[in-house]
């Protein structure tokens, strides 16, 4: 899952939106891996009024299938290698907005995405062309490709993915404060403190087991044995867990065994209340949070916000 | 003054305004702190964390009778004076809140 950010406006939100079409994110994010001399690190072009660059940014930290890439990467900016295939490779990201009106984003209300504002940037883009700027150097992050998937050895024929335990995704003063443990459990970093059904229209009413998880299932999570195919990779089980009438919290199951989790606004971790690593989130201690709910498959089309 | 229990996981944690006789109060309890200990343990991950404020552009954390501040500063307020000055200001619609912040911080002035 990408979002897409066109840094060119001042006073009012750039336009944004997500791409969740992963055969699209594959083909693009392929597209960049091939062309690094298109890509740029942000914010290392122009910086002044007017288009400064396409931002791209993953929303997870789940590795895509073939190509590797960095999370987060600049187009059309003065700052690549190649400007001519910087700015063609940014005409192709901006195409795919028109296919992502279906998720609404804060950024929308003042700045929809309209066939006029395309056509803005489009236009603005290409100017760039007419400007080149300084070249920079480019440094990439490196590749961690440790995701693995196995077989839910409480059902039949299920399999899922579980993934390095990463918390500097999360422990950082820009993400950490605005993530809690409904995104980092479904590994998809919104900056909205996440809240199950909410993107559907559909958010909790009540702090109970049936409900959140009802919530959560408007948002595409699946009980677990109910199997995902393997077009819905990555596949994640999560498990919900409730202080009755109080809140609610999430847990990840990661690659060696253990869970990970992000109580509201704190640090991304593995370990329980008591200091120890969480080997079962049905009896670590939890706190208040004394109900155990139940465990959910959450597959890459569940979207939540 | 705005002020923040910090308590949940999955909701919003609870946010409100001081008015301004509770922010003198505020105030005036923090000017009287002195400089403590570092707790032996950190606020758990689920669970009562703590009162978060901010006095002078700086932010503070109150919890279980230590307060924590800018560059690493540790305040001590024995008694929890500022967690419950601020927790009897929790507005109504939190009050459900009271005996998990009083079984976290005691429930009566030593």
């Amino acid at each position: 899952m990408l979002k897409v950010t066109v840094d060119m406006f001042s006073g009012r939100p750039n336009p944004e939106w997500i791409i969740t079409d992963q055969d699209v994110v594959e083909e693009l994010m392929g597209a960049a891996a091939e062309a690094k001399a298109a890509t740029a690190k942000p914010g290392a072009g122009f910086t002044g009024l007017g288009f400064r660059e396409v931002l791209v940014s993953r929303l997870s930290d789940d590795p895509l299938r073939r190509r590797r890439g960095p999370r987060e990467f600049a187009l059309g900016s003065v700052a690549a290698e190649d400007l001519r295939a910087s700015v063609d490779l940014a005409l192709r990201f901006v195409a795919t907005m028109d296919r992502a009106r279906d998720i609404t984003l804060v950024a929308h209300e003042l700045t929809p995405l309209t066939t006029r504002l395309r056509d803005l940037i489009l236009q603005r883009i290409e100017r760039v062309l007419l400007s080149p700027g300084k070249i920079f150097p480019l440094t990439w992050p490196p590749y961690n490709p440790l995701r693995t998937t196995i077989p839910d050895d409480h059902c039949e024929n299920c399999e899922y993915e579980v993934s390095q335990f990463n918390p500097g995704f999360w422990n950082t003063s820009a993400v950490q404060p605005y993530n809690n443990c409904y995104n980092y459990a479904r590994n998809w970093r919104t900056d909205t403190f996440a809240q199950p059904g909410r993107a559907h229209g559909a958010k909790w009413t009540a702090l109970t087991c049936p409900n959140v998880g009802t919530a959560a299932m408007a948002d595409g999570l699946v009980k677990r044995c109910n199997c995902l195919p393997i077009e819905e990779w990555p596949r994640r089980l999560m498990a919900l867990v409730m202080d009755p009438g109080g809140d609610y919290h999430w847990y990840r199951h990661q690659r060696g065994g253990f869970w990970g989790h992000k109580p509201g606004g704190t640090a991304a971790r593995n370990f329980d209340n008591s200091g120890n690593v969480i080997a079962n989130p049905e009896t670590c201690d939890r706190g208040d949070y004394t109900e155990f709910c139940e465990y959910f498959y959450a597959g890459r089309s569940v979207v939540i916000n | 003054m705005p002020v923040e229990l910090d308590i949940f996981s999955g909701r919003e944690n609870p946010r409100w305004v001081l008015d301004p006789t509770g922010s003198d109060r505020l105030r005036d309890l923090h000017r009287r702190l002195r400089l403590g200990q570092p707790a032996t343990d950190e606020p758990p991950g689920l669970g009562y964390r703590g009162f978060l404020y901010e006095l002078e552009g700086q932010r503070w954390r109150a919890w279980k009778g230590i307060v924590t501040g800018p560059g690493a500063t540790v305040l001590s307020d024995p008694a929890s004076m500022i967690e419950r000055a601020l927790l009897a200001s929790l507005p109504s619609e939190w009050s459900d809140l009271n005996p998990r912040v009083l079984k976290a911080i005691g429930r009566e002035h030593p």
